[in-house]
């Protein structure tokens, strides 16, 4: 057992009758490290977690969680807590005595407990709230009161299964800040599940991209955006345009691919693993290409018309038919000085640019 | 959502109207109280002819007194005198009480796993289980009591068994005609309204709390103790008091298998209205043991609300 690999999943299968909700997953999470399972509903992730959390029995593999196998131990004696996307506050208890519902194994002095469930009030910025009954919280306050539940523990891991599922943008995004602060704060590994990319990029250290019961990457948000190596990642972390094609020719950390759309694209991307003739989809972000309203003087560029912009207060996206091409390419500009006012009418010719280094090579067959 | 829309349907009919106009149709358009007695007026109706007048009357006669077959209609209050001057009286209320109590925690035991198992452990076909927790009461409760005369009887099915089997050489005479036979009887006889509403609380509880409760470290039973037992509360209280309240004043089961040992108070009443010619004696050890049942009711639901509040 090594920092490395303080969670180690080995191998993990579960069937639910003819499903494989998870299909052979193995992958480590490192210690104290804020690690997310993302992917669409119904991609295995939270399977994985309650699998983690012994509510769930893996049919095949293991599960190490700091060197100990998991296998043969009870939920009620991992040492892994859990914040529930229910929150599952208990209704007929008070504030402090949902918290301190996991600290009677502790057999504590009363005076002790008192001063423990005091403190996680505290943490969770609702000192003086114990005595209120679970129901006269808001959606805020209940997820606090299940984070300072399981908190309280001082579990080894701590699993939360989409924890900010059920509040309004807002909220969800001050409570992202204070998740990331306290994890920091308590160096607990959080493990959280989650469908929504923006949230995951946010937030955790790595993420695990899952799909139909895999896990397709695991990396750090700023590489999983920037270097996907799945079309699946690349076009599940934000948005992206794909041009299919195949490898004319490589090498010396360049390629050149022929499409049928666009014809050819020079890419100096991060996956060069590809060989002459490889099917490939090129790709490209849409923050990466440039829209100009006159012909470059230099360089690749392909020409389209606007077919419709989608204003978003900060910055535009917009879309732009190409001569040949089926879908839009998908363009992002920011709404500095007004930009995005000029795209506001439409069949604008246009000339779109982007630089070698913007295009990323995929397999096409992958996922 | 539904929230809103209740909350508009309540408040256009009470926000005062000129379109609806006048007549009976506009008065129940704009009042909310008037719809909602219309709607309960076929059985409050009923209700009024078939119990408040009879009760009235019970009292009434309550009050009456009675020499031979002369029923005399002046206020007295010789039956009550009577009732508790006697000790066979307040000694068989005080049994049917203790026997009620018994036949309540009976079934509550019974019918909890029942309830429980049904609730989360049958997966599929639920409704099928429920209907069969119901079966019993496809045949008249006079014959469901007959049969456990016939299995606990001096010949009966239990006797013969175990003779048969070779444990016992001779009959058991204990089985039938004492406390036992009535209380076992009776459980059996309401499992089915313990049953449903234990199994209706149980079925509304988050199966997420019991992860959460196995999660915080708590085991399969401190989970139960600490987390589904408090949240089924209201529909064991509720099925304590379906059994307990209609049990006491049951005089078919104790006349058949109760023997001479196992009579309850309303072998009494009946009695009275019956052989014993005594309508007002009836009637007053009737009103006693209402006003019995009541009064245990009020002092166990106050104890609940205290050990509530005590509890948070």
């Amino acid at each position: 057992m090594s920092d490395e690999s303080f969670i180690s999943i080995k191998n993990i299968s579960k069937h639910f009758g003819n499903v494989r909700a998870c299909d052979d997953v193995s992958f480590d999470i490192r210690r104290g490290e804020f690690f997310a399972l993302l992917g669409p509903s119904g991609c295995g992730k939270t399977t994985l977690l309650r699998m983690l959390a012994g509510f769930e029995i893996p049919t095949m593999g293991e599960i190490f969680i700091d060197g100990q196998p998991m296998a043969a131990i009870p939920p009620y004696e991992r040492p892994v807590n859990m914040v529930f996307q229910s929150y599952a506050i208990f209704p007929h208890l008070t504030v402090a005595q949902n918290i301190g519902f996991g600290l009677r194994k502790d057999k504590l002095p009363k005076a002790e407990m008192d001063k423990k469930v005091d403190e996680a009030l505290e943490m969770i910025a609702m000192a003086g709230y114990g005595h209120r009954g679970a129901d006269e919280l808001s959606g805020g306050q209940r997820q606090r009161v299940a984070l300072a539940r399981a908190l309280i523990k001082k579990p080894k891991v701590l699993l939360l299964d989409e924890p900010l599922g059920a509040l309004d943008k807002k909220l969800r995004e001050q409570m992202q800040l204070e998740l990331r602060d306290l994890q920091r704060e308590v160096g607990i590994t959080f493990v959280f599940v989650t469908h929504d990319q923006e949230e995951a990029l946010t937030m955790s250290d790595r993420i695990a991209v899952m799909a139909a019961g895999k896990a397709l990457e695991i990396d750090s948000p700023v590489d999983l955006y920037e270097k996907p190596k799945t079309p699946f990642c690349a076009d599940f972390l934000g948005t992206m345009n794909f041009f299919e094609g195949s490898v004319d020719s490589i090498g010396g950390g360049e390629a050149v691919i022929k499409t049928a759309e666009v014809g050819s694209l020079k890419s100096k991307g991060p996956n060069m693993d590809f060989s002459t003739n490889d099917r490939v989809m090129a790709a490209i972000r849409p923050e990466n290409i440039e829209v100009a309203f006159e012909q470059p003087s230099s360089g690749s560029f392909i020409t389209g018309k606007v077919r419709a912009s989608a204003f978003l207060g900060d910055r535009a996206h917009v879309y732009i038919n190409v001569e040949g091409r089926k879908d839009p390419v998908l363009t992002a500009m920011q709404n500095m000085d007004g930009a995005a006012s000029q795209m506001s009418g439409q069949d604008h010719t246009v000339w779109l640019t982007w630089s070698d280094e913007a295009v990323i090579l995929l397999p096409q067959d992958a996922s | 959502m539904t929230s809103q829309s209740l909350t508009s349907d309540q408040s256009v009919p009470s926000a005062p109207s000129t379109s609806s106009g006048g007549g009976i149709r506009g008065f129940f358009i704009r009042s909310e109280n008037a719809r909602g007695y219309a709607l309960l007026a076929p059985t409050l109706i009923l209700l009024f002819l078939a119990m408040v007048i009879p009760v009235v009357m019970l009292v009434a006669r309550s009050f009456w007194t009675q020499s031979g077959m002369v029923q005399t209609a002046d206020f007295s209050f010789v039956n009550y005198e009577m009732f508790f001057a006697k000790p066979i009286y307040w000694a068989v209320l005080k049994k049917s009480l203790y026997i009620s109590g018994a036949v309540t925690i009976a079934t509550l035991l019974l019918a909890y796993p029942a309830a429980y198992f049904v609730a989360f452990k049958v997966k599929k076909n639920k409704l099928i289980w429920l209907i069969l927790i119901t079966v019993p009461f496809w045949t008249s409760y006079l014959l469901r009591v007959f049969a456990w005369k016939l299995m606990l009887g001096y010949n009966g099915v239990v006797n013969s068994g175990l003779i048969g089997i070779g444990i016992i050489d001779e009959p058991l005479g204990f089985l039938l005609h004492n406390v036992n036979a009535v209380v076992l009887t009776l459980a059996h006889a309401w499992a089915a309204f313990a049953i449903l509403p234990i199994y209706v609380s149980l079925e509304k509880i988050d199966k997420s709390l019991l992860e959460a409760a196995a999660d915080l470290g708590e085991g399969p039973i401190r989970s139960f103790i600490r987390v589904t037992l408090p949240l089924s509360m209201p529909g064991v209280i509720a099925a304590s008091l379906l059994v307990f309240i209609p049990t006491v004043g049951d005089y078919v089961t104790p006349k058949l298998v109760g023997g001479s040992g196992g009579i309850m108070i309303g072998n009494l009443v009946q009695n009275m209205f019956g052989r014993g010619n005594n309508w007002p004696m009836g009637s007053a050890i009737a009103v006693v043991m209402m006003i019995t049942i009541t009064l245990v009711v009020c002092v166990y639901l106050w104890l609940i609300s205290q050990a509530k509040k005590r509890s948070s």
